[in-house]
């Protein structure tokens, strides 16, 4: 029932002695200790999607790629031509095999100002991937590039839900609704501020009193994630609190991703999917070279791929979970690679890679559930629709 | 922080559940320390009135949001009531595991065997040994 434990020591969060102070309940987690909840899962997730919740995701990589070649080596590694992100502009991808398998899925954002200094990167790997990916980064650089690792020394806090962009603005005076969806600045470095105070490569800020918000998450709600010192970030986590966010673990975290349809690495994806199958093909510019550019080409040019879908149960209980067999008729044509109860919509969903011609939405397949066949459709994804605006 | 909840008026299994005696009968549920590591419970299988139980043998199926897990008998005899409040209000499990969280009651055709007293069942869910 519980997780064995793990060989390694677990790595600590710069929160994990807030979380302990909460009453969070921790779980091993790609090699760290994090919360898995605070009050309950399902508590947690009504209050990203109904009001505002509070995640620490400082497990996730914290690595900086700054120099006059940097962009030419995130380029040249991931899905993300680099060379075009803004200043202040975040781009999602994958950092793919020569395969075209995805080795993981990675956010990179331009934290220089474009005018001072070379071009400096912020780039968050999952967390399980972070060593391996900084590893890669160091072998590859070419020239000055510097590779540096954060973690321990920075924390990321995720506000996320309808009321993150009030709550901010009400205990900061941070006027984050000028934002646009993966974008980001610094608020509160008083020693720079104007125009030259809003990005920078000075990274942690050196004034101590500057935290990195940039309008991204992964709960499909309106949010924002807050990079800030590890010696201030309980501090703030406190502030977030008082100020009306919920706590919330990683348990609500993957209800609330499962829910659009984003992909959870190690399930989604180990070195075995292509973002093509993943049906991700938007994060992938391919109008620039990069490591398994050429086998998604081929694989694009061929036909009959599998393909992720969203699949909905159509009995009411009835739960799939990661594993769980995908039948069309009497044929297991795949198994679930996320699955769970949306609270939300109060049935079971999951996803599976499932042959292409039963991708249409509509198509009636079932789940195995303990030798027991529950009739199952094809659905479009997300499961659950963005908000009416 | 307090570790979870063990109660002195009943006994334990292995695969955490207890078991308190209700007269000639068995009530069971399962232990805090269960609840908690299940994560919130949102559908409980519940068996029917009459059903025979094998002891060790499944009775009835835990979905939480995380996970599934079996509630087993901890002896050989008839299910004689099932908290049907659990039906509309699974998280009954998670906020009252001993009290409202009951889950069955059962009519035991021996006395059921292997059971943990209340410190050995403490001991059990610290270390994962008696």
């Amino acid at each position: 029932m519980s997780g064995t434990a793990a060989p390694l020591p677990l790595r600590r969060s710069p929160l994990d002695g807030f979380h302990r102070a909460h009453g969070a309940h921790m779980v091993p987690f790609a090699g760290w200790e994090m919360p898995l909840y605070v009050t309950g899962i399902l508590e947690e997730h009504r209050a990203v999607r109904g009001a505002v919740g509070l995640f620490d995701v400082s497990h996730m990589g914290i690595l900086t790629v700054r120099g006059e070649r940097a962009a030419d080596l995130l380029a040249r590694r991931t899905t993300i031509d680099a060379h075009r992100i803004r200043p202040g502009q975040g781009k999602y991808g994958f950092w793919l095999d020569s395969d075209g398998h995805i080795f993981d899925d990675l956010l990179v954002t331009r934290i220089d100002d474009g005018a001072r200094g070379p071009p400096g990167f912020l780039v968050v790997p999952n967390a399980g991937r972070a060593d391996r990916i900084e590893a890669l980064l160091r072998m590859h650089r070419v020239g000055s590039t510097e590779v540096l690792r954060h973690n321990g020394r920075m924390a990321i806090l995720a506000l996320q839900g309808p009321g993150a962009k009030e709550l901010l603005e009400r205990r900061y005076g941070w006027p984050v609704g000028e934002l646009k969806f993966y974008t980001a600045r610094w608020y509160g470095r008083p020693a720079v501020a104007g125009a030259a105070g809003r990005l920078g490569l000075e990274f942690p800020d050196p004034s101590g009193t500057g935290i990195l918000v940039s309008r991204t998450g992964y709960t499909g709600e309106t949010g924002y994630e807050l990079l800030v010192g590890a010696d201030r970030a309980t501090e703030v986590a406190e502030e977030l609190l008082r100020a009306g966010a919920v706590l919330c673990g990683l348990g609500a975290r993957d209800t609330l991703r499962l829910e659009k349809g984003y992909l959870l690495s190690g399930s989604e994806f180990h070195l075995d999917r292509t973002p093509l199958e993943a049906g991700q093909e938007r994060f992938v510019e391919f109008d620039h070279p990069f490591v398994g550019r050429e086998a998604l080409i081929a694989q694009r040019t061929a036909s009959g791929y599998p393909r992720l879908v969203g699949l909905r149960v159509l009995e009411p209980g009835a739960i799939p979970r990661h594993g769980t067999p995908i039948l069309d008729g009497e044929t297991v044509v795949g198994t679930a690679t996320s699955g769970g109860l949306s609270p939300t919509l109060g049935y079971g969903i999951a996803l599976a890679y499932v042959p292409e011609p039963l991708r249409t939405p509509g198509t009636e397949l079932a789940v195995l559930l303990r030798d027991r066949r529950v009739p199952a459709r094809v659905v479009a994804l997300p499961f659950l629709p963005a908000h009416p605006s | 922080m307090s570790g979870p909840l063990v109660k002195e008026d009943r006994k334990y299994t292995r695969a955490h559940e207890w078991v308190r005696e209700a007269g000639a009968d068995l009530e069971i549920g399962i232990t805090d320390h269960a609840q908690a590591e299940l994560t919130d419970i949102v559908f409980v299988n519940l068996p029917k009135v009459g059903a025979s139980v094998v002891a060790g043998a499944s009775v009835l199926v835990l979905e939480s949001v995380k996970t599934v897990a079996d509630v087993y008998a901890p002896a050989d005899g008839t299910v004689v009531a099932v908290n049907s409040e659990l039906a509309a209000h699974p998280d009954l499990v998670n906020k009252d595991p001993y009290g409202r969280g009951w889950i069955f009651r059962m009519t035991p055709r021996g006395p059921p065997a292997g059971l943990l007293g209340p410190a050995e069942y403490a001991r059990f869910q610290a270390s994962g040994s008696v």
